[in-house]
This record gives structure tokens, sequence and C-alpha cells, in this order.
């Protein structure tokens, strides 16, 4: 099996009494609190994971999150063979939400490279 | 091995180019004024057909569609958050799930609308469509933020939501039509 250390994304980074990760700025911040800067250039790969009683995981997030990474591993491709996701929320219908929003974040961060190039 | 021999003919009194000098320089003026006039008419034909793609093909089918898509979702999020709060009872995990519930009925048609609508515009202009995406996704956050905070104390008036969702249709509004405004002074 693959040897993938652990991000943790925490509730307290969804903000106060908060059961959702939103915001560009927001997922910034939580970038620099993760030093993603330096976990993108050693040739560990990760899992990250969402915490559970998560309800919603927005596109403005994920691009503030993750969008230096992508351009740091120059491009999605390997970005997302270094990042996994692990969504920790084990009601169904709500883990196929988070999917289904970690899809549209995917659409978006692909689209926002390729026009960079 | 062969030799070329090449001769200068020149008349008695000059050689052509000097005694045309002046015709051939109003042929000139006029090849370039003709080439010139080209040129900006292929020019305006372009920026013509590009203002009219525009219009035609993203503006006029879509403004009404958005335009209820706008209205549908106050009208979706005040009801959600009256549920919601009428549902506070609830156990927990099953409280989430009501609360995600509710996201999925304006995230599904966001997706099925606005994904198409990014995709065509992209087709016109990515950096446009990126900006688009960006305005969507602030009315994403407001959706959810505004059914997280639902029950809680933070939660804000129904007039304070409308103007956030009103805010962002304007901005909406606003970068499609500063589009038409390059496009004509371009």
């Amino acid at each position: 099996m693959e040897d993938r250390k652990a991000i943790n994304l925490l509730p307290e980074h969804r903000g106060t009494k908060s059961s959702t990760f939103t915001g560009r700025p927001q997922g910034k911040q939580v970038r620099e609190k993760l030093k993603l800067d330096t976990t993108d250039k050693d040739s560990n790969k990760y899992f990250i994971n969402i915490p559970s009683n998560t309800i919603s995981f927005n596109a403005s997030f994920y691009l503030g999150l993750f969008f230096d990474s992508i351009e740091h591993l120059k491009g999605f491709k390997n970005f997302k063979d270094k990042y996994r996701f692990k969504i920790l929320e084990e009601n169904g219908l709500v883990k196929e939400g988070l999917m289904e929003d970690l899809k549209e974040c995917e659409r978006q961060a692909i689209n926002e490279y390729n026009d960079l190039k | 091995m062969d030799i070329y021999h090449i001769e200068i003919f020149t008349s008695p009194e000059g050689n052509f180019l000097e005694k045309n000098i002046v015709a051939i320089i109003g042929l000139l003026l006029v090849i370039l004024t003709y080439l010139g006039e080209r040129i900006s008419s292929a020019k305006r034909a372009k920026k013509n057909n590009k203002y009219n793609w525009f219009l035609s093909i993203i503006i006029q089918p879509n403004l009404e569609r958005i335009e209820k898509i706008y209205s549908s979702t106050e009208e979706t999020l005040k009801k959600s958050i009256n549920e919601l709060r009428t549902s506070s009872s609830l156990p927990h995990d099953q409280y989430l799930l009501l609360q995600r519930k509710k996201m999925n009925q304006f995230k599904n048609e966001k997706r099925s609308y606005f994904n198409n609508f990014s995709s065509l515009v992209r087709a016109y202009d990515p950096n446009l469509a990126n900006r688009i995406d960006e305005i969507i996704n602030e009315l994403d956050d407001i959706y959810t933020q505004n059914l997280d905070e639902g029950i809680s104390d933070e939660s804000k008036s129904f007039s304070v939501i409308s103007s956030e969702i009103y805010r962002n249709q304007t901005t909406l509004y606003a970068n499609l039509f500063e589009e038409i405004n390059l496009i004509e002074t371009r």
C-alpha cells in the first residue's frame, strides 16, 4: 500500500461554529497555517483529511488553499498525485455531496491553471 | 562556364524611373490607401462579428435564465433557513443532513446551469470565464454561509441576505456589460 502522510484540516479551519469550508482568503490563511509551501517542495505524498461534520467544501476555499500548490507542482496531474483527499464524514448523502464539491473544485482549478499557461 | 551579360538600357532623355516618378508615387499611394481601407474594414467586420456573437450567443439567450436563478436562489434560501429554524430540535447528524439537502437544491442548479454558461464564455474569453466562476463561487459562499448560520446567533436578517445576493448579481452583469464596452472601444 502507498505510504502517505496525513494533513488534517481541522474544525477550527472552518471558522467559529461553522460546518462549511468557504472563502478564498480563508483558504489562503489555512494554507499558511498548514505550511503547504513547504510540503509542496518535499518528496512525500499526502492525504488531506476533511473532518467529519463538514457539510460543504466550496471551490473558493479550495482554490485559496491549493492553487499555489498546483502552480508549484506545475500542473493538476502532479498535484493530484501528491495530495489525495479523504472525507471523514460517514453520512452517505453528505459524503456524496462533498465528493461533488471536490469535482467542482477540480474543474475550476484545471481551468484556472490552464489559462495561466 | 556560362557567362551572363546584363545590360541596363537608358534612354537619352533619362531612365524610366526618373521620368515617371510622380506617376509611380501616385500609384503607390492609391495601392496603400486601398490596402489600408481593406485592413480597416476587415477589422471593423471582425469587431462586429465578435460583438454580435457575444450579444446573440452569450447575453441574450441567458439573461432571462440568470434573472430567474437569482430570484429563485433568494426565495429558496429564505425558505430553507425557515425550515432549518423549525428543525433545530433534530439530532445533530440529522440536522447536518438536512442542511446539506438544502444546499444541494442550490448547488445542483448552480452546477447544471453556470458550468455550461461558463464553458460558453470560456470559448469566447477564458479570463472573463474565470471572473464569472469567481462571482458564482461568491454566490455559493453566500448561500452556504447563510444556511450554515441559519439558526445561530450570528444569522443575518433576510433583507441583508437579499442585498448580498443582488449585489452579486449586479457584479455578474457589470462584468458582462464591461465586455460589451471593451469590444466597442477596442
